[in-house]
């Protein structure tokens, strides 16, 4: 590669920081011009996993028009039907099963988005799924035992929140495994992960082998994931512990972007290295089990989403944790509904659509990228 | 040598931390060791690095720069190894600043790495400016100073990822560099680099030394300490063995034992440096014109 002989940098120009050449910051490097880029992008995305929701509410057995969607939305948050003529039977189907269904979806996709983000970048391997952490094998194990051993405990509440108690239980489990002399080293978590996966594994066949058919299908399709079961309240419950996760986790965007560099680079550059280590594993914890608490598992969202927006959008983690946050967002609400329309009147479990969809795109997304830049993406 | 651009700001953006009082000394190490179980990887090692010097670390494989150079830099002491001795930085145990104001008062270049995501070579060089509060006229400043005494502004847009490993080096560098911090430690900066770009580096580190800063390099070319460094350390199997002068430090007698191989320590036939040869001389053959130290 030809180049001007760069004089500016070896004998400083004469006359100090004024005369030093104007940094040749093309592209993506000017900041005002690239967080206005950003901040559109997301803004896009918003409207574009928007419109998916929409979309997702007005179909299904009862058909609704998209606009009398937006109308019953507005009604209900007090701004009137805009004019939009919406039918009693309209109203209910929307208010009253759609919506927490489809709001629920983009929490819980949401969530698994930006977990998957987090964990990639604290772990510096794309290919990290929160599952990893063991969250969602606990869960997994917490949600079987309760189904077997004491299903009407707490009522309806029992599953998801013997699922989200598994779920951090695992990842404390985890995380306290592979800890040492006061650090963690993310490999040994990773590795830990798998160990603590493969023991709730067990206890899960340990609930199947104890199981009756009505038990073993509710573990079965527990573990296949699926968001029919939504109502108001339970999104009320999943609504906090998401959010504030969600709000938290953009935090950890310059963190995770020095992590990027290597822990001791991080650290020299003044990251507390441990501390964010454990914000990070926590949020994830957190995200990942509330996301499937009231849904089970699904597959390949925090998996495939943010390696979508970084080939996009790049690898700063300040576009990418909300990107990947809508994204994952806007894939579950799409495949929640192929799931409910694709077998009409079954509904297909959605972990069955999000793995069976995920999983090409994501062997497409990594022969892309190895191609471009050796696997990394 | 006309002003240095980086060093013209090291006034102000270092804040109480007064870089221009040359000769203070800043970073001190007081009967470092670092044990493990088998050894020590640092034994009983004193230095003093005062602002505006630049102190190059030589020696074999394994004799402990590396370690030496964590040491220096606060870094939490790796696995199973048991630090003693204290390492002071502006006065105070460096153990006792809280991260980001050590981070503040010394950058540091690791052996190189890459980052783990493609990110732009821009990016990774604002990176640097992490340990400091927002402020973007100050930090497009450091940034594109750095940019171009690290050679790499015309590389802002590429993905580090993509990079050969010399021009990677030199990204590193610039962030480093972005840093602004009153002192340096750069672990084998050179180690893929050109020819020129090695000089570069050099001659940066150097004048960062001239303007006030406090410079530690670890180097495997000797001739490279003898000519750009003000002071030498020579690690030998995690001992001071000298340290002193390029003149003081870098001998025949000295190198030799350090290295165990013949060396030959001559005045450069036209400057007023040193150059150290492998192998010893032919028998027979008169030594060469040397200062008296050699």
């Amino acid at each position: 590669m030809t180049r001007p002989p760069a004089e500016g940098a070896l004998a400083p120009t004469p006359g100090g920081p004024a005369g030093v050449e104007k940094p040749r910051l093309r592209g993506r490097g000017r900041g005002p011009a690239r967080r206005g880029r950003t901040a559109s992008a997301l803004v896009l995305l918003t409207a574009a996993v928007a419109a998916a929701a929409v979309l997702s509410a007005a179909t299904g057995a009862v058909g609704v028009p998209p606009l009398s969607v937006i109308g019953v939305l507005s009604d209900h948050l007090g701004l009137g039907t805009l004019g939009v003529d919406v039918s009693a039977r309209h109203d209910a189907v929307i208010w009253n099963i759609r919506l927490p269904r489809v709001l629920l979806g983009l929490l819980v996709g949401a969530c698994l988005g930006c977990a998957g983000a987090i964990l990639q970048g604290l772990s510096g391997n794309p290919l990290a799924d929160p599952a990893l952490v063991g969250v969602s094998g606990g869960a997994a194990a917490g949600a079987a035992a309760a189904i077997v051993a004491a299903p009407t405990l707490l009522g309806q509440w029992t599953v998801p929140a013997a699922a989200f108690l598994g779920g951090l239980l695992a990842t404390s489990v985890v995380y306290l495994a592979a800890r040492r002399d006061g650090r963690t080293e993310i490999i040994t978590l990773m590795l830990a992960g798998v160990a603590v996966g493969a023991v709730a594994n067990a206890l899960v066949g340990l609930a199947i082998f104890t199981a009756n058919d009505q038990e073993l299908r509710d573990i079965t399709f527990w573990s296949l994931g699926s968001i029919g079961g939504a109502t108001w309240t339970a999104l009320a419950a999943v609504a906090p512990p998401g959010l504030i996760g969600l709000v938290l986790a953009l935090r950890l965007a310059r963190p995770l972007d020095l992590l990027a560099l290597g822990e001791r680079e991080a650290a020299h550059l003044g990251l507390p290295v441990e501390r964010t280590h454990r914000q990070a594993v926590a949020l994830v914890a957190l995200l990942t089990a509330a996301a499937v608490a009231f849904t089970g598992i699904i597959w390949f969202v925090g998996l495939v989403a943010p390696h979508l927006v970084r080939l996009v959008g790049g690898p700063r983690h300040a576009t990418l944790l909300p990107a990947s946050a809508l994204v994952g967002a806007g894939t579950v609400v799409l495949a929640d509904l192929a799931a409910r329309t694709i077998a009409v009147p079954a509904e297909v479990p959605l972990g069955v659509v999000t793995a069976l969809v995920g999983g090409p795109v994501f062997v497409l997304l990594l022969r892309r990228t190895r191609n471009a830049h050796g696997g990394w993406a | 040598m006309t002003a240095d651009p980086a060093a013209g700001t090291a006034g102000e953006t270092t804040g109480d931390t007064t870089v221009d009082a040359a000769g203070e000394p800043v970073l001190t190490a007081a009967g470092l060791s670092v044990h493990t179980s088998t050894g020590r990887l640092l034994d009983d090692v004193t230095l003093t690095v005062r602002a505006g010097e630049l102190l190059a670390i030589v020696g074999p494989n394994g004799a402990g720069k590396s370690t030496l150079l964590a040491a220096l830099a606060g870094d939490r002491p790796a696995p199973r190894t048991r630090t003693t001795g204290e390492v002071s930085l502006f006065g105070r145990p460096v153990g006792s600043y809280r991260p980001g104001a050590l981070a503040r008062l010394r950058a540091v270049l690791p052996q190189s790495g890459t980052p783990r995501f493609p990110f732009t070579v821009s990016d990774v060089v604002r990176l640097g400016r992490a340990p400091w509060p927002p402020d973007r006229d100050r930090d497009d400043a450091a940034v594109g100073t750095a940019l171009a005494i690290a050679d790499v502004a015309h590389l802002t847009a590429r993905r580090c990822t993509d990079l050969s490993g010399g021009e990677q080096a030199r990204v590193s560098l610039a962030r480093v560099l972005a840093q602004d911090a009153p002192v340096l430690l750069l672990d084998e900066p050179t180690a893929a680099l050109d020819l020129r770009h090695t000089e570069n580096v050099l001659m940066t580190a150097r004048r960062m030394a001239d303007a006030g800063r406090a410079v530690v390099v670890v180097v495997h070319d000797l001739n490279l300490a003898a000519v750009h460094a003000t002071t030498v350390a020579v690690l030998a199997g995690g001992r001071l063995r000298a340290l002193g002068s390029p003149a003081e430090a870098l001998t025949s007698t000295i190198l030799t034992e350090t290295y165990d191989h013949p060396v030959t320590v001559i005045d450069h036939p036209l400057r007023p440096v040193r150059l150290v040869l492998p192998g010893g001389l032919p028998a027979g053959q008169p030594l060469p014109p040397q200062s008296p130290e050699a």
